[in-house]
């Protein structure tokens, strides 16, 4: 599913219309361990009475959590590039036990200074198809124009 | 009640973070990244890096410290209980790795309401030992039944 971002397949270049996904699974922990990593412990994510007092149906993931899953993406090509820039829409809500499909397709490109620099649109979606967050990501090719 | 947008404008103390090794690894690890560039000291030098490179969203870890007294500012009056993340914007500069120090500065963007719901923006810089900017943040909270 990277195929298509591969620089060293494309020669550097993506169409725009390209697209790619990748699963990821929240599993009961995963709420807990980011709070304790990222320092965000606000108990909605991580007590279910909590969750239930702000009128939620159970503990849900910080959407930054979320947003993480969406750059996960593009770690894979971190020794070619960096995101240098993403915006993200928290959508819906994401519940311990949705399956989350992280995706997106290229929007386009343009160079700079640095280096090409590709456009996506990447959305996290859970398993009743709906989108949980949607966002912009730039991600510059080092050296690449 | 309209919502009090007084705020709007405010900037708070610079906030530093000294980026440790273990927390990037911790915080790769808690976000599922692999990238060994995250994990392993030798492969980021053989990389051309110092130490190891945070992931993009460790923004969070050194900016949620400047951004939290925001948050949390009786001026701006945000209802914990109602509140949710809507949006999140960064734009990032040079790579941070573990040894750097980030000094943070929050600011309150924008308050607003909009269809029975109050918003608030906070704007964050984050910058490096060497004064480089290595990322700023557009945070959107919103408050239900703010209105």
């Amino acid at each position: 599913m990277h195929r298509d971002l591969d620089p060293a397949r494309t020669g550097g270049r993506v169409k725009p219309g390209d697209t790619f996904e990748l699963k990821v699974t929240p599993d009961r922990y995963l709420t807990v361990r980011y709070a304790g990593a990222s320092g965000d412990f606000n108990p909605i994510h991580t007590i279910d009475e909590a969750a239930a007092q702000a009128g939620l149906p159970g503990v849900i993931q910080h959407g930054m959590r979320t947003m993480a899953a969406l750059g996960l993406l593009f770690s894979p090509y971190l020794d070619r590039g960096v995101i240098t820039r993403f915006e993200t829409r928290f959508t819906g809500l994401v519940c311990v036990g949705d399956v989350l499909t992280v995706g997106g397709h290229a929007t386009g490109g343009e160079r700079t200074e640095q280096g090409n620099a590709y456009l996506f649109d990447v959305y996290a979606r859970n398993q009743d198809g709906q989108d949980v967050a949607t966002g912009k990501i730039t991600f510059l090719v080092y050296g690449s124009n | 009640m309209p919502v009090n947008t007084e705020a709007i404008g405010k900037t708070y103390d610079p906030s530093t973070y000294a980026v440790g090794r273990e927390k990037i690894r911790e915080f790769a690890a808690a976000v599922g990244e692999t990238n060994p560039l995250h994990f392993d000291v030798e492969a980021a030098r053989g990389a051309g890096y110092a130490d190891v490179v945070a992931p993009p969203m460790f923004a969070v870890v050194y900016g949620a410290r400047a951004v939290g007294p925001a948050l949390f500012d009786p001026d701006v009056g945000i209802d914990f209980a109602m509140m949710v993340h809507a949006g999140q914007e960064f734009v990032w500069g040079p790579l941070v790795v573990a040894g750097d120090e980030i000094t943070t500065t929050a600011s309150v963007k924008d308050i607003s309401e909009r269809g029975g719901m109050n918003f608030y923006v906070f704007a964050s810089v984050s910058q490096n030992q060497r004064g480089e900017t290595v990322c700023t943040g557009t945070w959107t909270q919103l408050v239900r039944g703010g209105a």
